[in-house]
């Protein structure tokens, strides 16, 4: 591998370990809102009781 | 009629983009190859870029770590664990670009000195403070033990940035405020690093902020969840 194939290994490795934290960040932001929807379900439920 | 404003976020994102792009173009076509490494060599600018506000994060995690353990505020714990989860992706930066850019340079992917093991232990010990948390269920007992190791991980940083100084190694001296001979000198290539590092930087800041915010929704909700099984016990 030449030096432009290791620098190309090098940034792509940046933008891939940064979309995995990225990913991880929006799919904990996807879990707390379905579970905030099962809260104010569970509200309901309650209220309607 | 009034436009929606983007906000103190929205405002960040803007810049960070800028940043991002500006930085990528200098690091990969203003600045000029190195006259002995070639093109390998910018590698550097992103990853010294990232240690940076890799120090930055885990210096916060000192920082939010003994504000927690004086005050027993939770909201310093979660301020230093998004910290230290940015700061771990930064320093997981570091050490996978730092073998892509030594096995071309040095002739071997890792050396076993002080500046390459220090931050292979800081990372494992900021991996062990993001892991410690799935792993126990009391709340008190896990924020104080997250705070004592988050000052132990972050203790390393002095430590990993004078390892050089104090160490043979093989890994170059450092090159801000390090010593006159070491360092570069062409502007561009300065240039280059500058706005890597100021890239980096509002990264940290825009995840931090981000982390924060679901690290403290995330509480909420734990909270909400457990008043709302009291009353339906009640009920």
């Amino acid at each position: 591998m030449n030096g432009l194939g290791y620098l190309t290994a090098a940034y792509s490795a940046v933008w891939l370990i940064l979309a995995y934290f990225i990913t991880s960040l929006l799919l904990k932001n996807r879990r707390l809102l379905r579970e905030l929807s099962q809260i104010e379900q569970r509200v309901k439920t309650l209220e309607n009781r | 009629m009034k436009q929606p404003s983007l906000g103190f976020d929205g405002f960040l994102m803007v810049v960070l983009i800028a940043l991002m792009q500006v930085a990528l173009i200098w690091a990969l076509v203003v600045a000029p190859a190195d006259a002995t490494q070639g093109d390998v060599q910018r590698i550097f600018y992103f990853h010294l870029g990232s240690i940076w506000p890799g120090f930055v994060a885990f210096f916060y995690v000192l920082y939010g770590s003994i504000r927690y353990l004086m005050s027993r505020d939770a909201k310093w714990d979660r301020r230093s664990y998004a910290s230290g989860q940015v700061g771990l992706a930064f320093c997981t930066i570091v050490l996978v670009t730092g073998p892509i850019w030594a096995k071309p340079t040095w002739g071997v992917w890792w050396a076993w000195d002080a500046r390459l093991t220090s931050t292979l232990l800081m990372w494992l010990i900021f991996l062990g403070y993001i892991m410690l948390r799935d792993y126990i269920d009391d709340q008190a007992k896990r924020e104080r033990l997250s705070a004592v190791l988050g000052i132990i991980g972050a203790s390393m940083v002095p430590f990993v940035y004078f390892s050089t100084r104090w160490f043979e190694v093989q890994h170059p001296k450092p090159v801000v405020m390090g010593d006159a001979d070491s360092g570069i000198k062409d502007p561009n290539m300065i240039w280059a690093l500058m706005l890597a590092l100021a890239a980096f930087t509002v990264l940290y800041v825009v995840l931090w902020r981000r982390g924060t915010e679901l690290a403290e929704a995330d509480a909420d909700l734990s909270d909400l969840r457990l008043r709302l099984s009291a009353l339906e016990d009640e009920a």
